[in-house]
């Protein structure tokens, strides 16, 4: 019985399980077809802010991958990281002199801007690939499709460009968003490295690096690395009770304060 | 050292922000002002967003507040029926500040009347004191003490209805004043971030002619719960109060403020005046100064939609 039972096991389901598994797996990894594939990793995959957070440093490091129908690239390998942090609305506006102080008039909203927004390569943009590819992976700072509408309702194309220029141009200051030519380093013909800085002012949430691999001017493989930024600890309680419970940090807030106003006048009593 | 300031999303420098705010509390014991119209400007151009600002020098404002209305509590020094007319004023005052403040913030509009107003009261405080002070000491020099003017019993304020008797303050007055100058106040506090005790004292002394023994004692006790309201009206309206930075102006605070009180002992009244009106008006020309000079880059951003 035992044996006529392993028997149906091996014979009647685990063979075809197996076979199934193989005739699947080209279908879950396209690059397999392509003949090159990436294989990457993250030095962290959650950065916390904490309360000595000035900032952090990624390290994304990855290889590329060939087997027997890889062809010779005559241009060799070229990587994209492309790090979006999460979607918000951010407003633009434009100071004008009224009365004779410069006063907030014109505004623009991007509703799905990134919250940070990195793209590294290896080598200029435009040497990697085409220009509608640059446009379809979003591939450069100024390739964006971000929602934009205007305070007035008004459409003025020459305007938006005005105000995306802008956007680009605080966000750059505030070093929330890069563009670096050289920010991925082959260490040989296939072994690669990025290093990504997040500012102190990065927003919360969560963030996705992708990596793409061209060869000659076309998309090889591509990989989608998650990683969140979240405040920890004492940073994360107080943000959560201000946004949550607003009231009673208003209160725990004015409670502390007159605490601290006792304290001193204790502490300071003149004899 | 760097701290990261949860609500403000930024790290500051932790032992400038502990100085600044013993400077502040310093010059505030020296000269027996509240200083949050020297701290809030402060802040701003050491770049913590003016909204945050505001809010967390209110919560700091309650703290160097409570020990002084405590004294002069014991000392019954504080006209509670006088000061609960003030409050109705305040409470209405700062309702509507904390939602004209939020509403000018989804209009992009806040920073501009921020600096506005501070332009506009620094100026006039410092001017005011700074004439004031120049007489005394020019006075003093010349050798022949002038006589204080002393203020006479009546006013058009008396003509006023609604009159009541505030038995500690032997006054019998018009409510409706003292509802006007806590609502001022309190429109005050919830957009510049300050006690308002520069408005108030005057408006006590000069246009209800209370007596100095209470001015100081009411004008605290109101400054304390208005900025305590104000502090949590915009922790759940504007989610802009940092605890962490109010902890560490009111640690500088409280410090300074002992240091300037004793080092004050030693020096001048008009003196004192004079430098404190120059130090008023240097900060008002700095605000006035970035409004009227063309910013390097026209355009600012800020995160969210605008309208909430």
């Amino acid at each position: 019985m035992m044996a006529l039972n392993r028997d149906f096991l091996i014979r009647g389901w685990l063979i075809p399980a197996i076979l199934l598994i193989v005739f699947l797996l080209p279908i879950h990894s396209s690059d397999v077809a392509r003949a090159e594939t990436l294989v990457t990793g993250i030095s962290d995959n959650s950065i916390r802010i904490s309360s000595n957070f000035t900032g952090a440093e990624l390290v994304l490091f990855g290889t590329v991958e060939r087997d027997a129908q890889s062809i010779a690239r005559r241009q060799g390998y070229d990587i994209v990281v492309i790090v979006r942090g999460p979607q918000q609305s951010i407003t633009v506006r434009e100071k004008e002199r009224i009365a004779g102080i410069w006063a907030n008039r014109n505004s623009w909203a991007f509703d799905d801007a990134y919250g940070f927004l990195a793209i590294l390569s290896n080598r200029p943009l435009a040497d990697i690939t085409s220009e509608s590819a640059r446009d379809e992976f979003g591939i450069g700072l100024t390739r964006q499709s971000f929602t934009a509408s205007n305070g007035n309702g008004a459409f003025n194309n020459e305007q938006r460009l005005t105000f995306s220029e802008a956007l680009l141009r605080q966000m750059q200051a505030r070093q929330l968003y890069s563009q670096n030519e050289e920010g991925v380093e082959f260490l040989s013909d296939a072994l690669f490295t990025a290093r990504i800085a997040v500012p102190a002012y990065v927003p919360v949430g969560t963030f996705e690096a992708d990596i793409m691999l061209f060869g000659d001017g076309a998309l090889l493989a591509q990989q989608t690395v998650q990683l969140d930024v979240h405040k920890t600890g004492f940073e994360q309680f107080t943000y959560t009770l201000a946004t949550e419970q607003p009231l009673i940090y208003g209160i725990v807030a004015v409670i502390l304060a007159v605490l601290a106003g006792w304290l001193a006048s204790v502490m300071f009593k003149r004899d | 050292m760097q701290i990261y300031l949860p609500i403000a999303e930024l790290p500051v420098n932790f032992f400038l922000v502990l100085f600044m705010g013993g400077g502040v509390g310093f010059l505030s014991g020296l000269f027996g002002v509240g200083g949050g119209f020297l701290m809030t400007p402060l802040l701003i151009f050491y770049g913590i967003p003016p909204a945050v600002a505001v809010a967390t020098e209110a919560n700091q404002i309650v703290a160097s507040s409570v020990s002084g209305a405590f004294v002069h509590w014991q000392r019954r020094g504080i006209d509670f029926k006088l000061g609960s007319v003030l409050l109705v004023g305040g409470v209405i005052g700062s309702v509507i500040g904390v939602w004209l403040f939020k509403l000018l913030r989804s209009l992009g509009q806040v920073d501009l009347i921020i600096s506005l107003s501070y332009v506009l009261f620094l100026g006039i405080i410092g001017a005011l004191m700074f004439v004031e002070s120049m007489r005394a000491i020019m006075r003093a020099r010349g050798g022949n003490a002038v006589p204080l003017r002393r203020p006479g019993h009546h006013n058009w304020i008396h003509g006023l209805p609604f009159k009541m008797r505030f038995r500690r303050s032997k006054l019998y007055v018009s409510a409706i004043p003292i509802v006007v100058i806590g609502a001022i106040v309190g429109v005050l506090a919830a957009i510049m971030g300050v006690g308002g005790g520069f408005i108030m004292v005057p408006a006590m002394i000069y246009l209800l002619r209370m007596p100095t023994n209470v001015v100081i004692g009411t004008s605290l006790f109101q400054i304390l719960i208005v900025t305590a309201l104000v502090t949590i009206l915009h922790a759940t309206s504007n989610q802009t109060v940092d605890v962490v930075l109010a902890l560490l102006l009111m640690t500088g605070g409280v410090i300074g403020a002992q240091f300037g009180a004793r080092a004050g002992q030693n020096l001048k009244g008009e003196q004192l005046r004079a430098l404190l009106a120059v130090m008023v008006l240097l900060v008002c020309s700095r605000l006035a100064y970035n409004l009227i000079v063309q910013p390097d880059d026209l355009f600012s951003i800020a995160f969210g939609s605008g309208v909430e």
